[in-house]
């Protein structure tokens, strides 16, 4: 039986280089989840439809379900295991997410919060139509999406203040 | 759901990628990987081996020059949309990248990824066929450039040889007096549209129609470039009117029905998407 060629992949993940033996064929999201332990970043669709796997590269969201491992070595990664500050203190999104009650079940939440880490980020103020706009490539099933964009609004407001 | 077993190839250069897919069997360009990846997770596509171009320089560029845009094999949808240089040359390639799919697949997905795919439902399938553009290729026997209007041969099926990769492609400005627009319909935002018109208008010194063309997405196994000349030709758009362009684009395109919509229902969309393209360069 053929063994498949296994390849040494670095991954910069929350600011952690980790080296990890894999297929070529291995999935940024199963990387992340199997080889890594990571299993903030959820898997739902696998063929780039619900947003559930999102996760940033070099501050860009992606679908990690649509990325190869090998393909984003040394890449900046940033899974949703990175935005609590190591004391424990919430992100802005994770804050807001809370108070606005933007999540229910909680499968689609972790590919909500780093969309909306990358909208703060590029934009603080984001308007309603910016913030539909950011969040449109993801899918939750059940809030009915009016708290999760409230969500997004308010947690860029926590961040604007966090600022001054 | 998970791809199947293939060899890594990251390329150091276009020249080794295209002695890659010489040498290699079943080989594949991977680029933003945002079409390749899906089929791979389904297992629609199985190469054995994957070449990376992403991370080539030689490929990231965009250029503009007096009468064209050129944009690199690596350069992103996201790129092309956030790029100020091309905003003002070719207002229409940004209007069509807003189009495609969410922010977070263009982040990843190339330009030219998207026409190697040759997805007749792909917005630059059309752009490149209703702009008269053309790819250029690198391979070990030489580069070639190749017409939009040779580039699609059916739905995924590109005129690409295997030993042969995209290496640009090119965009003319649109001239003077000349307008164009695009419009859509999708089930959901960011999906792939059903029915989708892109028009190009050029006016006389008069203001009337010098002549007028459109590619339509998602009618058939390619772009379907339609002309309005005999239509439009020395008359106004808003003249002609929206019935007799219906009626026109109606009995030019024969789409095909699918679980999205049926033949009728799609000829009718396209129909109107062909209406508000051209009514939007007025």
């Amino acid at each position: 039986m053929n063994t498949e060629e296994s390849y040494e992949i670095r991954l910069k993940v929350n600011g952690e280089t980790q080296q990890i033996t894999a297929p070529a064929r291995r999935l940024l999201s199963d990387a992340l989840r199997g080889e890594l332990g990571l299993t903030g970043t959820h898997v739902g669709c696998e063929h780039g439809v619900c947003g559930c796997c999102t996760v940033l590269v070099d501050g860009a969201p992606v679908r990690s379900c649509l990325t190869f491992a090998i393909a984003v070595q040394d890449r900046e990664i940033r899974t949703v295991e990175g935005l609590a500050a190591d004391d424990g203190e919430l992100h802005p999104v994770q804050e807001a997410f809370k108070e606005c009650h933007g999540l229910q079940c909680g499968f689609c939440t972790p590919g909500f919060l780093m969309t909306a880490c990358a909208l703060i980020e590029q934009n603080d103020d984001p308007t309603e139509e910016e913030i539909t706009e950011a969040i449109a490539g993801n899918l939750c099933r059940c809030t009915g999406y009016q708290n999760i964009r409230a969500a997004v609004g308010y947690a860029a407001e926590i961040a604007r203040s966090d600022k001054t | 759901m998970k791809p199947s077993p293939f060899s890594y190839h990251p390329a150091a250069s276009v020249d080794e990628a295209a002695q890659f897919l010489s040498e290699l069997e079943d080989a594949k360009i991977l680029a933003g990987g945002q079409s390749l990846i899906p089929l791979m997770n389904f297992r629609l596509a199985s190469p054995t081996h994957l070449i990376d171009i992403s991370g080539l320089a030689e490929l990231s560029e965009i250029k503009v020059s007096e009468s064209e845009v050129e944009i690199g094999a690596s350069v992103t949808h996201s790129q092309v949309l956030q790029s100020e240089q091309v905003g003002s040359a070719l207002p229409l390639l940004v209007e069509a990248e807003r189009l495609i799919a969410h922010e977070v697949i263009r982040n990843r997905g190339t330009l030219c990824g998207s026409l190697a795919h040759a997805d007749p439902a792909g917005e630059m399938t059309a752009v490149i066929t209703v702009l008269n553009g053309r790819v250029n290729t690198a391979s070990v026997s030489g580069g070639r450039t190749i017409e939009a209007a040779d580039l699609f041969e059916g739905p995924l099926q590109s005129s690409l040889r295997e030993d042969e990769l995209i290496v640009s492609a090119t965009f003319p400005k649109l001239g003077p007096r000349t307008v164009s627009s695009f419009r859509e319909v999708a089930r959901r935002h960011g999906d792939y549209a059903v029915a989708g018109a892109v028009s190009v208008v050029e006016y006389d010194n008069d203001d009337q129609v010098h002549s007028a063309r459109a590619a339509f997405l998602s009618v058939g196994p390619v772009p379907t470039l339609v002309s309005f000349d005999d239509l439009l030709r020395g008359n106004r758009i808003e003249d002609v009117g929206h019935n007799e362009v219906y009626n026109f684009l109606s009995s030019q395109l024969e789409p095909h029905g699918d679980l999205q919509a049926s033949a009728d229902y799609r000829r009718h969309l396209s129909a109107e998407m062909g209406w508000a393209s051209l009514e939007a360069c007025i």
